[in-house]
């Protein structure tokens, strides 16, 4: 399975269906599903920490936490896969860490899991294997 | 870990009953390799569990 940037977030953040992705979490660390996602979503992760309101010593130790976590899962695309999502991203308007996805999970064959119903929608409907985390479980 | 200690192998032994060494011995299976890399993905999540453990202490004291 290939996650990104809304289901990441989740596993730190009491936003909606935290759930469903800390259970993916759960399923991942015991070793019953595999977790891939893109270097992209992980410096999307750390973009997002750099821009809360919290202590700097705080968010440094957070980044090097997360960095070293995702560190497990990230895969980094070659030049062919980023100009793929680059592409992606312009033509269907997505972030580039969400087409980095859709693009890594076509190449690896893999289904593509957003926290995210209209990103969901969306790709399915351009015939990419995605599907939301609520349906997951 | 230094780069000697990375680069050493030791022998570990593992007891599996006769009839499933017997069924190993029927495959082409490089059990050497398929266990080493079933202990080296093992390892990873004990680690990967470990740190996020250290990211939910900062979570939960910071109130995300």
């Amino acid at each position: 399975m290939i996650v990104d940037c809304s289901v990441v977030l989740a596993w730190i953040n009491d936003i909606e269906f935290r759930r469903d992705c800390l259970k993916l979490r759960e399923a991942f660390e015991e070793g019953r599903i595999s977790l891939k996602t893109t270097s992209f979503v992980k410096y999307e992760v750390l973009r997002r920490i750099a821009m809360r309101k919290i202590p700097s010593e705080v968010a440094k130790r957070l980044a090097h936490l997360l960095s070293e976590y995702l560190e497990f899962i990230s895969e980094e695309l070659d030049s062919r896969l980023v100009a793929n999502s680059v592409g992606l991203s312009v033509s269907l308007g997505l972030s580039l860490s969400e087409s980095s996805c859709a693009v890594l999970s076509r190449y690896r064959g893999e289904v593509y899991v957003t926290a995210n119903e209209d990103l969901a929608k969306k790709l399915s409907s351009e015939g990419f294997s995605i599907q939301h985390v609520s349906t997951i479980f | 870990m230094n780069e000697k200690n990375q680069k050493k192998s030791v022998t570990i032994s593992v007891r599996v009953p006769a009839w499933l060494k017997s069924e190993m011995e029927k495959t082409d299976i490089n059990w050497s390799e398929y266990i080493r890399k079933v202990i080296e993905d093992r390892i990873k999540l004990e680690r990967a569990k470990k740190i996020w453990a250290e990211i939910e202490d900062i979570v939960n004291s910071e109130g995300f």
